[in-house]
């Protein structure tokens, strides 16, 4: 917030609670300034475009004015009547076989996060990739992406990637770096040097088969994993409750009661996509058949998952496993009984959530979360298997990435033992990410021949004495496993454009194998590890799908050897310090990324510069306000970091997120933020108490777009509970007898009429569709100045509402496009008739009729209308998306012009002349948005309102139905399905009895 | 005085401004831009016979017609003139890999979708946009292609379309005694063409 509002004193929370206390009835809110209802922020509301007034510096008299405005007319102006510029047209010399020019051409892929599939389909136009979808085949996707596969597209042609090889940072030839290779292997073949690997999260089959080989090769070889956001506590805690490591996979399709442990199992993790699509599949409460489940979450810091929930409980991430021994004990897990008077938190709750687990019995489910201990996760599987889900709602694999010889901090340990004389270190950044304690940094220094591979020369790069540009997933023949072991293939969709290398040439380089071709690398160990004689048409057929059938790994029950251990001794009290990946950012990976750095994150709403969380109470004790600096020190290190007054966040923890403060990441992502690795203990826990805090003078601005176009608490958002939705299903609607008249004409849709529904029950606020609509719709990238006064272009933004008390709201989003008005008030306004309504329903742009002046947007009740006050789309322009990177099919809109949500009307033309060109009506569901394809959770629905058997008339017949701001009459074509919570009544009973109090 | 003066000036410049704006030098009409081979329609569509389809191979299936291989010209004349001087960079860009660089004839602004498919399977014509190509020895701008022209159709589509196997044919006529208009509008019915109102959508064109 303040990004707009400068606020001198911290805010006076007091003054909040005492106002929240006397509201009765449901209220919801989007900041603490919009609670404070403070002049400021009345302030802020008037101006259509805040902090605009300031940027008015010189004083132009009123002929100054007209002169240049004549001047702009003659130089500007003038630039449109001369013809245009002649254009070549060069075609093939030889046209690949099907390959049509102007059409796109999808090939099956596989982007990996954390080392872990995600298939995808790849839209290539002539051997240019432009966009990536979700392959709905796939079991990791099952369609739908999240915003870190879709921002892949501008990783790709991001022209600070690494482009040659470097030796002590100058230019180097591989030529010299083979020959300084292959003396170094003499070496190690003998057994006189010790080659040492250091990898990220890998699953890939083919990589590791590498790897084995390389330890064959040269015995004294260790492999070291890295990673920089789990702990192997997942696997540490099923060894000890198992007898044998096991990756646990829930199956949420038949979960009925689902308790979250600081999972956060919506927005992080392999099966997210998996767990939104069968989790929030569950809560369609206006339908007939509905299976609703029931959602608890109990997180140290405010999630997706946990807005998502039917019951949110925040508490610090050190006091979860006692919770969890708690809820042990009242469940009756052997050897926990004496657990169960240490609960954290009140007694009541925990023993309501106990009984709705009893009672779900095999359809219940406790997922750990990966930054928690072990002893967690122990606790959590002893819960499981006691109420009978294993083998029901959770089902345990073997573990899918193979184990390595060690992880950092023992590879940081033999480096500082001078046990390490060579080491090749392939895409991983430790000197970024590796807690400072283990001074990796120091210790690479004193490796003899150290190699980094990476697609950025990033601050590893730089360190190593030698660096290779590695090659781009998009551009790489490689495999990964998805979560549940299914080998997925990666193809390559474009030439490597800075020829990068791949992970198995660097490996089989260092195996002997010189410029090996990277194809065949990855054929050759398929051919050998795919039985039968038909080899080349299983490898095509693979390829095409884009997964090898049948290689998920096989589930089975394991049997409980033990009891699980007792939860840490924890302190409860002092301050906590909690380390979270940064929602787009990840490990620090994606800093360089535009699309990603200017992303809302969910809740928080902060772009670029990240900031510490920290919970109101925190705040009103230290007189803090958001955007304060503050120090925060453990363990004798510290960092300056501005703090952000998160609502839900528990009381005594400070978040920091990771990802941030790269010194090396390209001219985007360099002094973005701070770097909170540097903080972390050696150990790499996710949770540190002993933290100490201390306010320092200055303050940061922060771009937060969380009060950008708002709309000044109107009826916005409807929400309820499952009883009330039962006792009246009509809540959402307006009691109205007649449809209100309208003085302007009615429309006739003789062909199509296009409507959109968002269904606020599954939406969990992820924010992928904001990206795959810029990636879609060539939306430019504005930078943290501009989205601080209000410009961001992103033409959907998600809502994000909370309701109830400071210290623990609950919390609503919103996804809010163009509503694509029947009676748009942005359509009378245009003076140059510039935005108009199509005969299918939708509000056009047209941009090469727009003078710019802004009218539309003032007249839009949504705020939904987008202006380029600057040419962010010009070549030159500092954060310019680089020209390949654009669909073709969507113009670039430049200086001058308003746009917005269109509908993906490309997609709309390409799909009826597609259908007309083979004289065949269009099918429902054909034809999809950017928005809709993309979302995890299947929340939109899109379709032609013409046709009253499609997806998106049924879900406006729903009860739930209702329209954003309807009696303003502008009848708009998108809506939305009301809210309907399953909160458990025991629990409700709980709440209402402590509110008077 | 002053004030006819300023308004003759005006009256000037609008009239100048028309002028320009219908110029062949804005508008492009009858710009033949020098190409890496003189290829000639007229010998290859008049005189032999040549389909449009043969070369423009994906003007059914994409929004581009496509522009022909260096390899599809060699089809032919890997057997026919085969030492031909003008064919030189035909036969150098196969040998060498390196695509022949056509000068654009038919240029629309950036902001204009324009869908080849679309309309050869609906029954307009390659005629209608390119002209009598068949008799062209150079490759020549013949309509203006401004909005107008476009609109000029799309507002009523029936003078101009032509049965689906005619559509490829140069100087194709309805038989004497059929009314234009008539046949237009059953052949509206046969292609299902959309509503007027659609086809004047600006977003059919500019998205």
């Amino acid at each position: 917030m303040s990004s707009i509002i400068a606020r001198e004193h911290g805010t006076d929370m007091a003054a909040l609670r005492r106002k929240l206390a006397g509201r009765s009835g449901r209220h919801y809110w989007r900041s603490l300034e919009e609670l404070a209802d403070s002049d400021d922020f009345q302030r802020l509301l008037e101006e259509e475009f805040p902090r605009l007034a300031p940027l008015w510096e010189g004083r132009v008299s009123r002929r100054g004015l007209l002169g240049l405005m004549a001047a702009s007319l003659a130089l500007g102006g003038l630039t449109g009547c001369k013809p245009q510029p002649e254009e070549r047209i060069a075609p093939y010399t030889r046209r690949p076989e099907d390959l049509l020019p102007g059409r796109a051409r999808w090939y099956a892929s596989t982007l990996p996060l954390d080392g872990y599939a995600r298939g995808v389909l790849v839209k290539t136009f002539q051997g240019r990739p432009v966009k990536v979808e979700g392959n709905p085949e796939h079991p990791a996707s099952l369609g739908a992406t999240d915003s870190i596969a879709q921002a892949e597209i501008l990783g790709l042609y991001d022209p600070d990637r690494s482009q040659t090889i470097r030796y002590q940072g100058t230019a180097g030839s591989d030529a010299a770096f083979l020959e300084q290779l292959q003396a170094q292997r003499r070496h190690w073949a003998a057994g006189e040097r010790r080659l040492c690997l250091l990898t990220g999260p890998l699953t890939s089959p083919s990589q590791h088969a590498l790897i084995e080989r390389l330890k064959r090769l040269y015995p004294s070889t260790r492999w070291y994993r890295h990673e920089p956001l789990a702990n192997g506590a997942a696997h540490q805690g099923t060894r000890q409750l198992f007898g044998e490591p096991r990756e646990a996979r829930y199956r949420l399709d038949r979960a009925r009661v689902i308790l979250d442990l600081d999972a956060d199992m919506l927005g992080s993790g392999p099966a997210k996509l998996v767990h939104a699509r069968h989790a929030m599949g569950r809560r369609r409460p206006d339908r007939e058949d509905a299976l609703l489940n029931r959602l608890y979450s109990v997180e140290s810091t405010p999630s997706i998952t946990g807005a998502s929930s039917d019951h949110r409980l925040p508490l610090a991430a050190a006091e979860v496993p006692a919770l969890a021994a708690a809820l042990a004990a009242r469940l009756g897990v052997p050897g926990m009984a004496d657990q169960a008077e240490n609960s954290p938190v009140d007694p009541a709750w925990l023993d309501a959530l106990a009984d709705d687990l009893r009672r779900a019995g095999a359809e219940a489910v406790v997922i750990p979360g990966d930054t928690q201990p072990a002893a967690l996760h122990a606790l959590a599987h002893a819960i499981n298997h006691h109420l009978g889900a294993a083998g029901t709602s959770v089902e345990y694999s073997a573990p899918v990435a193979p184990a390595a010889d060690g992880d950092l901090a023992d590879l940081s340990r033999a480096m500082g033992e001078d046990r390490v004389d060579a080491l090749l270190m392939l895409n991983v950044n430790p000197v970024y990410n590796a807690p400072a304690g283990l001074a990796f940094e120091e210790r690479l220094a004193r490796v003899p021949f150290s190699v980094h591979c990476g697609q950025y020369r990033d601050e590893t790069g730089r360190a190593a004495l030698w660096h290779l540009p590695a090659a781009h997933p998009l551009e790489s023949w490689d495999d990964a496993r998805a979560f549940d072991g299914t080998v997925s293939l990666m193809q390559p969709t474009i030439v490597p454009l800075f020829g990068g290398y791949t992970a198995q040439q660097v490996l089989a380089a260092f195996a002997g194998r010189y410029r090996a071709d990277p194809r065949e690398l990855v054929r050759e160990h398929w051919r050998q590890a795919l039985p039968g004689a038909d080899f080349e048409r299983h490898w095509h057929s693979a390829l095409q799908r884009g997964w090898i059938d049948g290689t998920a790994l096989p589930t089975s029950l394991p049997t409980l050897r033990n009891t699980p251990p007792p939860p840490p001794p924890t302190d409860r009290d002092g301050l906590l310090l909690q380390w979270r990946a940064d929602p787009a950012l990840h490990d620090g990976h994606y800093a360089n990324n535009g699309w990603l750095q200017e992303l809302p994150r969910p809740l928080t709403q902060l772009t670029w510069d990240g900031a510490a969380l920290i919970s109101p109470a925190l705040a009103e004790r230290e007189g803090l306000s958001e955007g304060q600096r503050v120090r925060l020190t453990l363990a004798g290190r510290s960092l300056d970091t501005p703090v952000w007054i998160q609502p839900g966040q528990p009381a005594r923890a400070i978040t920091l997120f990771l990802g941030q403060g790269r010194r090396d990441a390209g001219r985007v992502g360099n002094g973005v933020g701070v770097n909170a690795y540097r903080l972390m203990p050696d150990h790499g826990a996710f949770a540190a108490g002993g933290v100490t805090l201390e306010v320092l003078g200055d303050r940061a601005a922060l771009a937060s777009t969380q009060q950008h176009h708002n709309m000044a608490g109107r009826d916005l958002l409807r929400e309820t509970d499952l009883a009330h939705f039962q006792e009246e299903p009509g809540f959402a609607q307006p009691d109205r007898v007649e449809e209100p008249i309208s003085l302007y004409p009615e429309w006739d849709y003789p062909d199509h009429a296009w409507g959109m529904s968002i269904d606020l029950n599954s939406c969990i606020g992820c924010n992928a569709c904001i990206t795959a609509c810029q990636a879609e719709n060539n939306i430019p990238i504005v930078g943290p100045e501009e989205v601080r006064r209000g410009r961001e272009m992103h033409w959907i933004r998600v809502d994000r509402y909370y309701a109830g008390p400071l210290d623990d709201p609950s919390m609503h989003f919103q996804p809010v496009p163009c509503m694509h008005c029947e009676k748009a008030p942005c359509e009378y306004v245009c003076p140059v008739e510039a935005t108009q309504h199509s005969s299918e329903g939708l509000n056009e742009m047209i941009y090469n009729r727009c003078v710019g002046t802004r009218y539309c947007s003032q007249n839009c009740p949504y705020k939904v209308r987008r202006f380029n006050w600057y040419h962010y789309t010009e070549a030159t322009a500092e954060l310019a998306t680089p020209a390949a990177a654009h669909n073709p099919d969507v113009t670039v809109r430049s200086r001058g012009v308003m746009e917005k949500c269109t509908y993906c009307v490309q997609r709309i033309n390409q799909a009826e002349t597609d259908a007309r060109n083979e004289d065949r009506p269009l099918e429902d569901g054909e034809l999809r948005t950017a928005c809709q394809q993309v979302c995890p959770s299947e929340a939109i629905e899109f379709g032609d309102l013409n046709d009253r058997h499609s997806a998106v008339s049924r879900a406006k017949a729903s009860p739930l139905n209702y329209a954003m701001l309807e009696e303003l009459n502008t009848r708009p074509r998108t809506t939305y399905l009301a809210g309907v919570r399953n909160p458990n009544p025991a629990i409700q009973a709980l709440e209402t009895r402590e509110a008077p109090a | 005085m002053a004030l006819i003066l300023a308004f003759a000036l005006v009256v000037v410049m609008v009239a100048l401004g028309a002028y320009y704006f219908q110029s062949p030098y804005y508008s492009g009409v009858d710009r033949t831009p020098a190409q890496p081979v003189p290829f000639s329609h007229k010998h290859h569509v008049g005189e032999l016979g040549l389909d449009c389809r043969y070369c423009h191979t994906s003007v059914q299936q994409s929004s581009f017609a496509g522009v022909p291989e260096s390899e599809i010209c060699m089809t032919c004349h890997s057997q026919l003139w085969t030492n031909a001087d003008m064919l030189a960079p035909v036969r150098d860009s196969l040998r060498d890999d390196e695509p022949l660089r056509w000068r654009r004839v038919h240029d629309l602004p950036d902001y204009v979708r324009f869908d080849h498919s679309a309309h050869v399977n609906n029954g307009v014509p390659c005629e209608a946009c390119h002209g009598r190509v068949d008799r062209m020895p150079l490759t020549t701008q013949k309509k203006t292609l401004f909005m107008q022209f476009c609109l000029d159709c799309h507002r009523n589509p029936a003078p101009r379309l032509r049965p689906p196997d005619a559509v490829f044919e140069m100087g194709w006529e309805a038989r004497r005694g059929v009314d234009r208009q008539q046949l237009g509008e059953r052949l509206m019915a046969r292609y299902h063409t959309p509503s007027t109102e659609r086809l004047t959508d600006c977003s059919l064109c500019h998205q």
